[in-house]
């Protein structure tokens, strides 16, 4: 029966079908490469929507390849019922025992296609790494960090981890500034100076609101923290956003002679 | 927004039939669609410093500058008129109001308050003044307002100015150019709040009118919510096709050249020359006054031996030169669009960059004709070239510069 099954299978595998199973490839891939020159250009002559149309091409190139092998399988190759049979058993049980590894990382890219918690151009938190999601694969999505490094990540972490998207698919987003000033100095003044530097940095988004609030923390002694939240006006500019607020404060704090001995601790906390 | 809206929706369909048509060009096959033209495209350098082959006389009534009140060569805006006096009546009938005018940059923002001296008539008086500067702070303002609304003592407190406006007659004032009000200045946030506490607190007594650039006055919104202290907002915008071929046909009139047209037949001939390329003017221009002027005055001609006036095709402007700049040069475009215009020092202050930087990035801008120098400023301020503004604006919209 076995031995049926593979001359069955040998005698499918013609070299005209294999010709023709190259030419639906090529096709595929061709008409891929035009899909994803097209939106570049698209991309280019109207980046306003560059993440919506980004976002695009990972579901046309999945569902390409998907009827091109549907194609392949019962247009060309048009097996019989006994060896798509024992070719689904065959999956069936790869995927039975690869629940973890390859296969557990395409079955949480295919997930993440019909249920996508970020897309091109998103900054997220994912599989321990913050960044701007540049490319979706089935397996693996990459990130290009701030510090301008490229990480793949395992598209299985999605299904571990919880996922972290600061603009869900807007350009703009929320960036955080804290700052760390001594206990003695005017809050009112300084709130209102804070706010100013925020509305006056040209990267920030002025359509959404900037809000400045104070707390109260203890590190080798007792400090007030200035928490400015702006959203910056692209998510490129996130790090330039969360520096020029800094130097403008900054700045105005020297500018006024205030006493801001221990100023100057400025962090970004993007997950806020 | 509609606008960008359908050339998205155009250019999606150009590139997905684009492949189509090359494909079939490939294979020898002709498309529906005729061949494109070659696009001939005019540099925006040489486009400002051509003189076109015309009379002074005729290029005269084209002039881009405000139309001052009574001037014939005004056109429409009836709508936009009427709802202004309506508001009036009721400020009249003591409802406290305040009206902003805006509109993109060469609208006519202008021309449309300098007409209401003569619409506004008794019992109140028409008070027509412009901001020539940017008001950095508190003091500044109250200077600059004092100065304006001639108060002769020097006002030293916001109560002072208000004393005194309160013991004014009732009267419309319009402050124009408000552009200079959104700042992104460090510290100039101050002078706008006193600005619009001086104008909210004297409302009752003087209507004030305010004419402020679009993207000037969006910031103005989205930082100040200046739209709730104003009760009727009047947005002007470019002319529809019509309104264009009445604009443009008023002044080749107003001209006073006999002009003859061949092949006019019973057309009046002006109306005659400008038909055949009226819709292709208002594409281009996108209806925005200055830009079909200049359009227009580059496509007229005038036969050496007959006389007769004629039109040719308009060359479309190249301004390919957006997308080559870097994102530091769109943002200073960006800023200088809401600002309206951006001196040495307000470039320096906004970007935090030192003068021989923001002079390099400037005059790089001035130098690609992008952006061109006020000559009536104290110091150099650079604004967008008026008849591109357009265009250039547009560009920033869509690249999420300008919003």
């Amino acid at each position: 029966m076995q031995e049926d099954t593979i001359a069955q299978l040998i005698d499918l595998l013609s070299l005209s079908r294999l010709l023709q199973v190259a030419v639906v490839l090529a096709c595929a891939w061709l008409a891929l490469r035009i899909v994803h020159l097209g939106l570049q250009q698209l991309i280019q002559r109207f980046p306003r929507y560059r993440l919506q149309m980004g976002q695009i091409f990972p579901v046309i190139r999945i569902f390409t390849w998907f009827l091109a092998i549907a194609f392949i399988v019962f247009g060309i190759i048009k097996p019989p019922q006994t060896i798509v049979f024992a070719v689904l058993g065959s999956l069936g049980l790869a995927i039975g025992l690869a629940a973890q590894g390859g296969v557990r990382n395409l079955l949480a890219g295919v997930m993440m296609i019909f249920n996508p918690p970020f897309r091109v151009g998103d900054m997220v938190h994912f599989g321990g790494h913050y960044g701007e999601v540049i490319r979706l694969d089935l397996s693996v999505t990459w990130l290009r960090t701030l510090d301008d490094n490229v990480v793949m990540v395992p598209n299985a972490a999605v299904l571990d981890n919880a996922v972290a998207n600061a603009n869900s698919g807007e350009l703009s987003e929320m960036v955080v500034v804290n700052i760390d000033l001594p206990r003695a100095v005017p809050i009112q003044e300084l709130r209102a100076l804070a706010t100013e530097a925020a509305l006056a940095s040209p990267y920030t988004f002025l359509k959404k609101p900037v809000s400045v609030t104070v707390e109260s923390r203890y590190e080798f002694g007792f400090l007030l923290r200035l928490v400015i939240k702006a959203y910056v006006v692209d998510i490129r500019f996130e790090r330039l956003l969360s520096s020029d607020i800094t130097e403008r404060f900054v700045e105005a704090l020297q500018a006024r002679g205030l006493n801001t001995a221990q100023t100057g601790s400025a962090d970004l906390n993007p997950q806020a | 927004m509609a606008n960008t809206r359908k050339a998205f929706l155009s250019s999606v369909a150009e590139t997905l039939t684009r492949p189509y048509r090359a494909i079939l060009r490939l294979f020898g096959r002709q498309t529906d669609e005729p061949a494109e033209p070659a696009k001939v495209q005019a540099d925006l350098c040489l486009a400002l410093a051509a003189r076109p082959a015309l009379p002074e006389a005729l290029l005269q009534p084209f002039s881009a500058a405000p139309l001052a009140a009574g001037d014939t060569r005004f056109i429409g805006r009836q709508q936009q008129s009427d709802r202004l006096l309506a508001t009036l009546e009721l400020w009249r009938a003591g409802r406290n109001s305040m009206i902003a005018v805006t509109g993109p940059q060469g609208c006519g923002i202008t021309s449309f308050l300098q007409q209401l001296a003569d619409r506004v008539g008794e019992p109140e008086t028409c008070r027509y003044v412009t901001l020539t500067r940017r008001p950095y702070d508190m003091n500044d303002t109250l200077a600059l307002l004092g100065t304006l609304l001639g108060c002769e003592q020097p006002c030293s407190s916001l109560e002072q100015l208000v004393d005194y406006l309160n013991d004014l007659a009732p009267s419309v004032i319009a402050i124009d150019n408000d552009h200079f009000l959104a700042c992104r200045i460090m510290g100039a946030h101050e002078a706008i709040r006193v600005f619009g506490a001086v104008m909210v607190a004297t409302q009752q007594r003087h209507l004030w009118l305010l004419g402020c650039q679009e993207y000037a006055w969006r910031r103005l919104s989205y930082v100040y919510r200046a739209e709730r202290y104003f009760s009727d907002h009047i947005e002007l915008g470019f002319f529809d096709e019509a309104e264009l071929g009445e604009c443009l046909v008023n002044r080749l009139r107003s001209s006073g050249i006999g002009l003859d047209v061949a092949n006019a037949g019973a057309q009046d001939p002006i109306t005659a020359v400008l038909a055949r390329h009226l819709s292709t003017l208002h594409k281009l221009s996108n209806g925005k006054p200055d830009l079909a002027f200049f359009y227009c005055v580059n496509s007229l001609l005038i036969h050496p031996e007959t006389g007769q006036l004629d039109m040719q095709a308009a060359v479309a402007l190249d301004f390919s030169v957006l997308k080559q700049l870097l994102s530091e040069e769109l943002f200073t475009l960006a800023e200088v669009a809401a600002h309206g215009q951006l001196t040495l020092a307000d470039h320096g202050a906004v970007f935090r960059v030192g003068q021989p930087e923001s002079r390099l990035l400037l005059e790089r801008l001035y130098h690609q004709c992008l952006i061109d120098k006020d000559p009536s400023a104290a110091e150099p301020a650079y604004r967008l070239v008026p008849q591109y503004s357009d265009v250039i604006s547009r560009y920033l919209s869509n690249a999420n510069y300008l919003y």
